[in-house]
């Protein structure tokens, strides 16, 4: 495509992103029933830290468990010898390879065989395409990309034609890093109304980034596989999003829990009430904000950081599906986005982690004192997951929230 | 290094399984003990993996009886064998030198024995008998020849040439003389062979039924038998010039 031609398009656009941008409002149910106890989540005198001990208690459960994952992660390779020599010896043929797939497929190795190369295809194909579906969903229902979000009725027409015209592009393959820009470039003016409505939408950039790397001869291609870096990148944004959706849940913990409020099934989550163990029931709803919060920061930290990526990633795809099918039904069809990332990503043979060096080191001593690199091993996960959770918490005792009322 | 670490003379007679590896045969009584002590002895059912693909390279084996296929998987499941395994080879070498993860799985055909020799002690062995090395250098050597035949065959070969050539070849490395002929003494399905010369089964099946027809292979239970190997051989020489 000529330059001029590329450059009148993506201007054209961006002109009108603006206005495609400004008919967002959100309206999801969440009106408290009654109202939080906001000291809870603040500084208090005399408290340890200033924070509330139960806040502390949650706080280190998460660092532990998400130690623990760290550590089995790190040791991967020990665990990957014991099952070779004890668990898949006594295996026989297709059985022993089934094993052998299923454990490649939890340690994040490749899993060579045609149905998962196949699942793996399809998952980029429906990745590639389920925004198209979603926009096509939201111009029938006069509503910008959610059907949370509603057009003004004056400029609803030409918004849906707008989003009608990407889902076209999108279904097509056309100009995929135009539809690679617009996505972003939409994505990053939300940030007009403040980082909440930007980090809400983060899941969207994973798509709009493998539209951008993708060849302007997009239509001309059978794009089936994500590469390396395609898969690095994207599960990187995708833990991102949830990593920090996690803490806005504490910061707009109003909202959290008025959606809590209006659909109470949600709670009832055994991750959730785990991490609630044994904290004041007179805090009851503040607690589950917290777990409920974290436990949304260390699923999207390990995503972010690539351990234990497939184990994650499978979870997050029945956590969508059930929220899409069972539990708010189709005004969060656009949850196909999320599932299609997390598809995309847990099919892919391209998985690494992001503390390659902690595994070299590990690997280099494995032929020294095993008390030595267990201990190296236990130190490095508890040194990350405290980094990935207190400091933050912390911080966000400091913040004002008086102007989200 | 000294030219006697290049070559060195036959010792005493080996009393070791060991012995029965090129290479190793050069060991003295005393080394072979010394080595054997550093090995570990592991023994295999039939359709069994010893190693997978992808699983990290720790050690390398010496397969001491049975034999086993060595294949590469396709990231989309589809496998391609590479090697028969037979008694004396050693396997998993190149991998674990490199340090990195195994680029090959390895599977039973029959019921196997091995030795198992861990990294760490082939290096500490390999410090001071310094020719262990320019074994296995020959060996890789061996391999790459065999590799570079076998792109040739790929890239100028038909088909029916490449099924006849491994055949052959198969005849001459597991072959039986036996009453019916030369009977090759590890089962192989037409899938295995197709896997073996890079092709598709249905391919393959045909060709195997046309070449059963000629009376150049037979089927006997689940192995071949080459009632003339000399046939075979010319069979092979025919196509390769009526195909290059």
């Amino acid at each position: 495509m000529k330059a001029r031609l590329r450059f009148s398009l993506v201007s054209t656009l961006v002109v009108l992103l603006p206005r495609l941008a400004a008919a967002h409002e959100r309206f999801v149910k969440h009106d408290l029933k009654k109202p939080m106890q906001d000291a809870f989540f603040m500084q208090q005198d005399g408290k340890p830290f200033g924070m509330d001990p139960n806040m502390i208690q949650i706080g280190l459960l998460v660092t532990l468990v998400l130690a623990a994952f760290f550590v089995f992660f790190f040791l991967r390779e020990g665990l990957d010898e014991f099952l070779r020599y004890k668990i898949l010896a006594p295996l026989r043929g297709a059985v022993q390879r089934f094993v052998h797939n299923l454990a490649c497929f939890i340690m994040d190795k490749p899993v060579r065989n045609k149905w998962f190369y196949a699942a793996g295809e399809w998952s980029v194909i429906m990745f590639l395409r389920s925004p198209a579906l979603v926009l096509m969903y939201s111009a029938t229902n006069d509503s910008l990309v959610m059907p949370s979000y509603p057009l003004e009725p004056s400029s609803a027409v030409i918004f849906k034609f707008i989003q009608v015209l990407l889902a076209i592009l999108i279904l097509t393959q056309t100009l995929l890093p135009l539809c690679g820009a617009l996505v972003i470039g939409t994505w990053l003016y939300t940030f007009r109304w403040g980082p909440l409505v930007a980090i809400d939408a983060i899941p969207v950039v994973t798509a709009g980034i493998l539209y951008a790397m993708s060849p302007w001869q997009s239509h001309k291609l059978a794009i089936t596989r994500m590469n390396a870096q395609q898969t690095r990148v994207i599960r990187f944004v995708f833990g991102l999003g949830f990593f920090v959706l996690g803490w806005a849940k504490i910061y707009n913990h109003d909202l959290t829990v008025g959606v809590a409020d209006n659909y109470p099934w949600i709670m009832n989550d055994p991750m959730v009430g785990f991490f609630k163990i044994g904290t004041d029931a007179t805090f009851q709803r503040e607690t589950w904000v917290m777990s409920f919060a974290l436990a949304e920061v260390m699923s999207g930290f390990m995503m972010m950081m690539g351990v234990f990526t497939r184990l994650w990633g499978t979870i997050m795809i029945i956590m969508f599906t059930k929220l899409t099918l069972v539990d708010f039904g189709w005004d969060e069809i656009p949850h196909l986005y999320p599932i299609g990332a997390a598809l995309a990503v847990v099919t892919s043979n391209h998985l690494r982690s992001e503390f390659g060096i902690v595994e070299r080191i590990e690997r280099a001593w494995r032929s020294g004192s095993p008390a030595m690199r267990w201990g190296m091993v236990a130190v490095s996960s508890a040194v990350i997951a405290f980094l990935a959770v207190m400091p933050i918490m912390y911080l966000l005792t400091f913040t004002d929230r008086a102007y989200l009322r | 290094m000294q030219d006697s670490a290049l070559h060195p003379q036959p010792r005493e007679v080996p009393i070791s399984e060991l012995a029965r590896v090129p290479g190793f045969d050069r060991l003295d009584k005393g080394e072979l003990e010394q080595l054997e002590a550093l090995t570990e002895k592991k023994r295999f059912a039939a359709n069994t993996a010893i190693f997978f693909q992808d699983d990290p390279a720790d050690a390398l084996y010496i397969l001491l009886s049975g034999s086993a296929k060595m294949f590469q998987t396709s990231e989309a499941g589809k496998d391609r064998i590479l090697r028969i395994l037979q008694p004396g080879n050693a396997f998993g070498d190149l991998a674990m030198i490199e340090g990195k993860n195994r680029f090959v799985s390895v599977q039973t055909l029959e019921a196997c024995e091995t030795l198992r020799l861990a990294r760490k002690d082939l290096v500490a062995f390999a410090n001071t008998h310094t020719w262990v090395l320019w074994t296995l250098l020959s060996t890789f050597a061996e391999r790459i020849r065999r590799m570079n035949e076998d792109v040739l065959d790929l890239s100028f070969r038909d088909v029916p040439y490449r099924l006849l050539h491994a055949l052959n070849d198969l005849v001459e490395r597991h072959g039986q003389q036996g009453p019916d002929g030369c009977r090759i003494s590890m089962q192989l399905s037409a899938s295995d062979l197709a896997s073996m010369i890079g092709s598709n089964t249905d391919t393959v099946g045909r060709l195997l039924d046309r070449y059963e027809n000629d009376g150049l292979i037979k089927r006997s239970g689940a192995n071949w038998i080459v009632p003339d190997p000399k046939s075979l051989t010319r069979t092979l020489e025919y196509t390769a010039q009526q195909g290059v």
